[in-house]
């Protein structure tokens, strides 16, 4: 039995040794760094290939990573549509620098932070960055390994700690300025609000908590008094015990921080109780179907919705007239807006790539830093950009009256909205 | 390993030499046939790392790694000592969040987080062992989801270790004297992290098969066993049914806690959620579709469950019938989810006592195709 | 046999010291016979179950080495007397001796450790294991080694587990399984399944080994294979065992004496030949019955005894079977001989 063993460790030894003489393919020399020369400037010099970009080809490829099952896909394939509408249009237009196509590769995280990791390395080799990382956990936990390859990504997603994060290009106002332009609107409105009292009924997560943090600044700055904070969990389907107290509490203004799958319950339980306060909600509660429920009598007296976007029928603001002009007979949401954002950021950093003559991952990096700020075509205040420490997120939101007669049953009441009041720094 | 598996007693006793000389010691290999694989396994350890260089398929296999060592854990109180548990998320959890704050908090080597992750885990573990006692069958699932529930919550509330609801990234770096699984070189060569975790991960899960094997073929393995097939009969032989069980659940959340350190440091960046009931109900299907009570079929279950879909995603990718992504109709998750599904209903309806005995199976059918008749 | 170290009966017994205050015996000679020392002293054993009385006032003793069997009909309250000796029940009122042990109120794994083996009625097997290492399991209480050890395969354990299954080939061997050490004991028949809880049994080194219906459900072969194999270990060992057993043929060829139980109490308790002749055991066979029948069939029993051994019955089939189940055991007495002699 002994001669076993040492066959055993000789073939050990021996698996080891060939190993370690194949590794060469999967291993890299240690000294291996040829980051390109920046010397020349960008129109003397050829533009380097680089893994997702084919100078001979002239296509950049990008990824965008979303849930594209599950849940949330419905939401996650609006959000791809606006995408690809601006891209189009841009690929329509020769491309980015007039020779350069966008082509798009998508993967599907169903909105799981691990899978999404899985699904970044899928694709990391063909891809120069991602225009899209659907959900904050996501983003997350991709930090670290966009950090290693200095990659970079544009986030589906509004926490506002992206906005200081080498890794991240930020786009959208974080869920507190949505939080605070809202509450500021309705006092503008009515100095009734001015007084009322505030209750929240929100997701335990960390977006409620973000919710929470939006709404405990800006009652604090006008002086409003605070009720009751309401929690419930992602999936939960009965609302009588919330809404109860919500009501027992005698609140008049509540800040609905859940999802389009909530919403119908949440006014279900509170029609059937009879509490009619203020509502405040993000775009990210509504869904185009609730236009033909039951619901839609208690969202238009009720209630008011927050996010980025316009008027949403208003052909004279860029952004509008191409979404509109892409999507055909399909109507128009504020998640196409939110991808079609996304996209104008993308192609933003590339023209600003192209011309500083770099598309590697650490060209982007400096891309981004050298954009003093991103603009999107009307649909959202500016994000301004520069070196991250100095990166400040959009103010600039859209309040929207609920109306089923309006695209999406959302009726801009007030465009590029910002708060007088102002902000706290790390929003 | 191999070494160990072979080292047989210098002296078996010479009257015995016939019919029962072999059977003296309890052997971690039957047969040459079983010693090669082992051999070859070992041998992947390095050849796979070193060989393949798509980061893509190297974070699917140290995420195989990382669930076969959760799930041979599992299997420890599943499958050798019957009790059936819906928790080991949780302890999967402690492990993680606590080499995150040993090796990433304190700062403290790997030597030292990775023992520490495992022996929180299994206090954890040890705590909860009595309760089972009481507890069998669905009860005690019942009761063991409730802690994938209580972890979640208590791992909120402690934000200066978990992060809280936002999570925290992983600063526990992986290094082991002179050698960084984060940036390994050998030589002049320098290979990428993904390849580093893949030695890491796969070296530890051949340990913990070591361990495991070792303490299923003496005393205390025994008696979980034993109390598996029939409590009562354990009992008057001598088996202590207390001992028994804190023994199971101790080594059970263990391996688990050593798994959830592993997970942190390949995630980077881990948050309560993570260890939730999914994840639970994932590692049971992983020891169930490999074979309960086996050594070797939590490995296979963790690589049908972390390769199956995968495979599956690649071959659908390709298919004429499936819809573009972004508008309706069957999507690749749709198709992969739905061949998976179909795939585990089909395997243990033709084989309920899992992958381990198709493949036995399989090799004694091949052997008696090869053997003349 | 090897000329390994055998297991012996456990260690020779103390000398228990001698209680002088003794109760009355109730009914029959519940003592033994003076001579050897008892082993096992059960003193006014009560166990109730709700309101159903189980056991009533049980009194008995079985001396060293001794080959002590208990009858009654179905419901008597046997098995519950065995559970009382080794641990699950712990009886409302009386003491269990053994040896210098008090039993009542331990834990049956604590009992096990003090040397009382036993087989159940229904098998009992780690059909997952193989056939050694259920009989290794049987050693359990005799190693130390614990988890860590185990898990690194440290000396002691690898020692422990070297002795443990060397004392058990010899085992195997007197039980005729040493061919099949290495099979799954799911894969193997019944009768072969109750030698494997035999030996599990005896690799304890137990000094008190109790049996419960080691023949049930076998045929009149089996049951003389068994018989044998249980004569030979018992021989062998040197064991002090107590029985629970239906057939009476059985009983009478292996058992030194016999209690009778029935609805919880003890009827008599005598050698076999003088129990089965007695009215009072034949009327608790036959569940009542005017005096006559009663008369008849014991004068049956005895001739039957006579002639070629006694018959079991259940109490509601007793009168109707008692001559098949005695031809049976007839039969089975040669065949019980041949196993005997292997």
């Amino acid at each position: 039995m002994s001669h076993h063993a040492r066959k055993g460790f000789a073939a050990v030894a021996a698996a080891a040794a060939l190993s370690l003489v194949a590794a060469g393919c999967a291993a890299q020399s240690s000294d291996d760094d040829d980051t390109p020369e920046g010397g020349a400037t960008a129109a003397e010099r050829e533009l380097a290939a680089v893994p997702g970009f084919d100078p001979a080809a002239g296509v950049i490829k990008i990824g965008d990573i979303l849930a594209l099952s599950g849940p949330i896909s419905a939401t996650a394939k609006e959000q791809l549509v606006g995408q690809q509408i601006w891209f189009d249009k841009v690929n329509e237009q020769g491309g980015i620098a007039g020779k350069y196509k966008i082509e798009l590769i998508t993967e599907d995280n169903q909105y799981n932070p691990q899978l999404t990791v899985q699904a970044y390395q899928k694709i990391a080799d063909e891809v120069v960055m991602l225009s899209g990382v659907l959900g904050s956990p996501s983003v997350k936990a991709l930090i670290p390994l966009l950090d290693r390859t200095d990659a970079l990504a544009v986030p589906s997603a509004q926490d506002p700690s992206f906005a200081k994060d080498p890794a991240v290009l930020p786009t959208f106002p974080s869920y507190q300025t949505n939080v605070t332009n809202a509450v500021s609107y309705l006092v503008s409105q009515d100095e009734k609000f001015k007084t009322a009292r505030y209750c929240q009924l929100v997701m335990d997560s960390d977006w409620g908590i973000a919710v929470s943090e939006g709404v405990a600044w800006v009652t604090g700055k006008i002086g409003a008094p605070t009720g009751t904070i309401q929690k419930f969990a992602a999936l939960d389907t009965a609302f009588t015990a919330q809404i109860t107290a919500l009501k027992n509490d005698n609140c008049e203004v509540v800040v609905f921080g859940g999802a389009a799958n909530n919403l119908p319950s949440v006014v279900a339980a509170a029609t059937q109780l009879d509490f009619q306060p203020q509502w405040i909600a993000e775009f990210i509660a509504l869904a185009t179907a609730f236009k033909t429920s039951d619901i839609a009598p208690y969202l238009t007296e009720n209630m008011i919705f927050t996010g980025p976007g316009a008027k949403l029928d208003d052909e004279s603001v860029e952004g509008i007239r191409n979404l509109l002009a892409g999507l055909g007979d399909t109507e128009i949401t504020v998640q196409h807006v939110y991808g079609y954002m996304q996209a104008v950021a993308t192609t933003t950093l590339l023209e600003k790539a192209v011309e500083l003559g770099d598309l590697s991952g650490p060209g982007l990096r400096r891309a981004a830093t050298e954009l003093d700020s991103i603009s999107f075509q009307g649909l959202g205040g500016d994000v301004t950009l520069g070196e991250p420490e100095e990166r400040v997120l959009p103010r600039a939101t859209t309040i929207y009256h609920y109306n089923p007669a309006a695209p999406s049953g959302l009726e801009a009441a007030a465009v590029g909205y910002q708060a007088p009041e102002g902000f706290d720094d790390h929003f | 390993m191999t070494s160990e598996a072979a080292a047989g007693p210098g002296a078996s006793a010479p009257s015995a030499a016939g019919a029962a000389g072999g059977i003296l010691v309890p052997r971690l290999t039957q047969s040459w046939r079983s010693r090669l694989f082992i051999v070859l396994g070992l041998a992947l350890i390095v050849i796979v790392p070193t060989n393949v260089g798509s980061t893509y398929w190297l974070t699917v296999l140290n995420g195989v790694g990382v669930a076969a060592i959760a799930a041979v854990g599992l299997n420890v109180l599943t499958g050798y000592a019957g009790q059936l548990s819906l928790g080991q998320s949780f302890f999967v959890g402690i492990g993680a969040f606590s080499a995150q704050y040993f090796g990433g908090s304190l700062d403290l080597p790997m030597v030292l987080w990775l023992p520490l992750a495992g022996l929180l885990a299994a206090a954890a573990g040890g705590a909860v062992a009595p309760f089972a006692l009481r507890l069998r069958g669905p009860y005690l699932a019942i009761v063991s989801l409730s802690l994938v529930f209580l972890g979640i919550y208590i791992a909120r509330n402690i934000p200066s270790v978990t992060g809280g609801y936002n999570g925290t990234v992983v600063e526990a770096t992986a290094t082991l004297g002179p050698i960084d699984f984060e940036r390994p070189t050998i030589g002049g060569l320098s290979f990428s992290r993904e390849q580093g975790m893949f030695l890491l991960t796969w070296s530890v899960l051949a340990v913990v098969l070591l361990l495991v094997a070792n303490i299923m073929r003496t005393r205390a393995g025994r008696a979980m066993q034993a109390s598996r097939d029939h409590d009562i009969a354990a009992e008057v032989l001598g088996v202590r049914m207390l001992r028994t069980q804190v023994n199971a659940f101790v080594v059970a959340s263990g391996i688990g806690g050593i798994a959830g350190a592993l997970l942190a440091v390949n995630l980077e960046y881990i948050r309560p959620e993570n260890f939730d009931v999914a994840l639970a109900v994932q590692y049971l299907a992983i020891i169930v579709i490999g074979g309960l009570g086996t050594l070797f079929g939590p490995v296979l279950g963790a690589l049908f469950v972390g390769l199956v879909p995968v495979l599956v995603d690649e071959i659908s990718g390709s298919l004429p019938f499936m819809s573009e992504a972004g508008s309706d109709g069957l999507s690749t998750t749709d198709l992969t989810l739905i061949l998976y599904g179909s795939l585990i209903v089909l395997f243990l309806t033709l084989e309920p006592r899992g992958l381990v005995q198709i493949l036995r199976r399989t090799s004694v059918w091949l052997r008696s195709r090869r053997s003349p008749r | 046999m090897t000329e390994q170290t055998t297991p012996t009966a456990a260690p020779s017994l103390t000398e228990a010291p001698a209680t002088p205050a003794r109760d009355p015996a109730p009914t029959g000679r519940t003592q033994p016979p003076a001579g050897r020392p008892p082993i096992l002293r059960v003193r006014d054993v009560s166990l109730r179950f709700g309101g159903v009385t189980a056991l009533n006032g049980v009194t008995f003793s079985v001396e060293d080495g001794e080959f002590f069997a208990i009858i009654g009909p179905n419901g008597a309250g046997k098995t519950s007397l065995l559970n009382v000796l080794n641990g699950f029940y712990r009886p409302q009122s009386g003491s269990v001796e053994l040896g210098e042990h008090a039993l009542v109120g331990q834990r049956p794994a604590r009992i096990a450790s003090w040397g009382v083996a036993r087989t159940f009625q229904n098998l009992a097997l780690f059909e997952d294991l193989t056939v050694l290492e259920n009989v290794v399991v049987g050693r359990h209480h005799l190693m130390r080694s614990g988890v860590i050890a185990g898990a690194f395969w440290w000396g002691r354990a690898r020692a422990e587990e070297r002795e443990a299954r060397r004392a058990c080939v010899p085992l195997l061997e007197l039980t005729g399984l040493d061919p099949i050490a290495g099979a799954l004991v799911r894969d193997l028949p019944y009768g072969v399944k109750k030698r494997v809880e035999l030996a599990r049994a005896l690799a304890m080194q137990p000094r008190l080994l109790l049996l419960d219906e080691p023949v049930a459900g076998m045929n009149a072969a089996e049951t003389d294979e068994l018989a044998g194999w249980v004569q030979t270990v018992r021989r062998e060992l040197g064991l002090t065992v107590v029985m629970i057993e239906h057939d009476m043929a059985l009983v009478s060829k292996v058992a030194e004496r016999v209690l009778v139980l029935d609805f919880g109490e003890v009827i008599c308790c005598e050698p076999p030949e003088v129990a089965m002749r007695d009215p009072r055991v034949v009327r608790a066979y036959l569940g009542g019955g005017d005096d006559a029948l009663v008369e008849e069939v014991a004068g049956q029993v005895a001739d039957l005894a006579a002639e070629r051994g006694p018959g079991a019955g259940e109490r509601d089939q007793a009168g109707g079977e008692a001559g098949k189940a005695a031809g049976a055991a007839g039969a089975g007495r040669a065949a019980g001989e041949n196993g005997e002699a292997r």
